[in-house]
């Protein structure tokens, strides 16, 4: 057999169309943000070249006041809709595994939220929050909790809490569906043998439940945390990140400082920022939650 | 006891009836305003069924702007990526689930970083790229990097489902003198299928949904996709909300389809990744 070879040579062929992608659409571009983010590079600008300016866009991405706020803001998003979504995420997908009857059906409406794109989410709350004829104020004003209109998205507090709900809205869905999962791996007799030895309910829930479903949550946090840190879309179609820059998160300041101001080299060291804080999300997480051996 | 079943029953139900609400009443509340008048559109107390229902805002759709030109963008850009993205990881998963080589622990681990690097680092370098490749505001622009940001969920998910088939299958077919290649095409895949359907499903979802990339490679109707379309549009005078709300009701049907045949498989896929080998 001449054709015969290797395990190793097989496994590079097999493994280089998708290496060639990787390289080329996302490690290239990798190294080319961190390159760009040492230099000055404005598109407005062309006369002033590409100089290299070492850590100046650093500094002075930590020296504007802008940065640190819409930080603060993409870090209070992300504990708030992170947590929401958990705590309703985990109630989903304990409901839904519970059900007998109408489990499909009701698993199913449970998914749809998250199949939508969460710009088109954006734009759907905008409108379910619209001051004039929104249905959220005529909830509120039929049940008698308010009179009049609120003007939602007009307010910096008020933005903020619609934008959250709208983003738990979305991602609480995928939390369910990942939860479910892990509930559904969880053998039945272990909640018998729960019974049996008289726990209530709660107790079985926090014996057996919480710590079998840790990896299914630490799954869960990791993706939708980082999700969250990069959120972009929802904002950009719900406030752009108004009012003021009230609801403007990280990405979506990244996001303008490079396509409205053209400042690349600044939007490049802004961006590499972003990567720190998403990985450092990770490791923590990694370290906590991970199942130690 | 009896009465304690009772009580939980009814409990039960009444947490489904609050988990549907939750997830189905703003999406109904969209499709009841397609079906509105602009009239009726801005009505306070506002009506929820439509009084007059009209289908003038999807006529609207199809006629006075390119959301059908959008919609068809998605349709192949998605398609095309995703079949793309599934024969290049469906490789890759073979080899990361079957072979010994060296190097396939930091090969994992390096997919998993890349996986974590946030989208908004990489778009401008990307725009260069793809503007330098001549491919700006065409189809493989945006084909090529869905695919490529698709490939470590998509290689972590069939991995995941490429363990699960028994190994002897796949011996007994190599002992009959089947290479490895025709193994792949002939005993893997066929028993992996519903691992290539999750994979599919999850990878269709995130390219349809997708928006940044959209905005950033495309300048014009003829390639730009349906969530650009809907998020950049205007009206003339008032926001059309009529219109809008159509658009989204509409863009929202395909990947619903898709999940409402596949969901079984979506909620195994969307954790087989995560599982540790």
């Amino acid at each position: 057999m001449t054709g015969q070879i290797t395990q190793g040579e097989l496994a590079a062929i097999l493994l280089l169309p998708c290496f060639a992608f990787l390289v080329v659409f996302a490690i290239y571009p990798v190294f080319n943000a961190i390159w760009t983010s040492l230099h000055h590079l404005r598109l407005d600008q062309p006369h002033l070249g590409t100089p290299f300016v070492g850590l100046r866009n650093f500094a002075r991405a930590f020296g504007d006041e802008y940065t640190w706020h819409s930080i603060r803001v993409t870090l209070v998003y992300t504990g708030v809709t992170v947590s929401a979504q958990l705590v309703l995420g985990l109630g989903l997908a304990l409901v839904v595994n519970r059900l007998v009857r109408a489990r499909g059906f009701v698993r199913a409406a449970v998914l749809l939220p998250w199949t939508m794109a969460p710009v088109l989410a954006g734009q759907m709350w905008r409108w379910l929050f619209n001051d004039q004829a929104g249905v959220v104020n005529d909830l509120l004003n039929r049940t008698g909790l308010v009179q009049g209109q609120i003007i939602w998205l007009g307010s910096p507090v008020l933005a903020f809490f619609a934008v959250t709900v709208a983003a738990t809205w979305g991602a609480a869905s995928y939390m369910a569906l990942i939860l479910l999962a892990g509930l559904q791996g969880i053998p039945d007799d272990l909640y018998e043998a729960a019974s049996l030895d008289g726990a209530s309910p709660l107790q079985a829930f926090l014996a057996v439940t919480l710590p079998l479903l840790r990896s299914a949550i630490m799954v869960s946090l990791v993706l939708r945390t980082l999700g969250a840190l990069q959120a972009l879309d929802l904002p950009f179609a719900m406030t752009g990140g108004g009012p003021g820059n009230a609801t403007e998160t990280f990405a979506l300041f990244i996001y303008k400082n490079t396509f409205q101001f053209l400042d690349f080299g600044y939007g490049a060291a802004l961006s590499v920022i972003l990567v720190v804080i998403a990985l450092g999300f990770a490791g923590t997480y990694y370290r906590v939650l991970a199942p130690r051996d | 006891m009896a009465g304690r079943g009772a009580l939980a029953r009814t409990t039960l139900a009444a947490l489904v009836v609050l988990a549907l609400v939750w997830s189905l009443a703003p999406y109904l509340w969209t499709l009841f305003t397609s079906f509105k008048t602009e009239r009726e559109l801005y009505q306070f107390p506002v009506t929820y069924i439509p009084k007059n229902p009209t289908i003038i805002n999807y006529v609207h759709v199809f006629t006075q702007n390119p959301f059908g030109r959008f919609l068809l963008n998605s349709a192949i850009v998605t398609v095309l990526s995703t079949v793309l993205c599934l024969f290049i990881a469906s490789l890759a998963a073979y080899a990361f689930a079957r072979l010994r080589f060296r190097g396939r622990e930091p090969l994992l681990v390096g997919l998993l970083v890349v996986a974590m690097i946030p989208l908004i680092t990489l778009i401008v370098p990307l725009y260069v790229l793809v503007r330098n490749l001549g491919m700006l505001n065409t189809y493989w622009g945006l084909i090529a990097p869905y695919v490529t940001y698709s490939l470590p969920v998509a290689i972590f998910i069939l991995t995941a489902f490429f363990r699960e088939i028994p190994h002897e299958l796949e011996e007994a077919a190599l002992i009959d003198g089947c290479t490895r290649m025709n193994t792949l095409w002939r005993i893997i895949a066929p028993l992996a299928a519903p691992g290539l359907i999750t994979a599919g499903i999850i990878v269709f979802v995130y390219t349809w949904n997708e928006f940044l990339i959209a905005m950033t490679l495309t300048s014009t109707a003829d390639v730009r996709t349906i969530t650009v379309g809907i998020a950049l549009y205007r009206g003339e005078f008032t926001f059309p909300w009529g219109v809008i709300s159509a658009a989204v009701a509409l863009a929202t049907i395909p990947i619903m389809t898709l999940i409402l045949l596949g969901q079984r498989l979506v909620i195994r896929g969307l954790t087989a990744g995560a599982v540790k080998g």
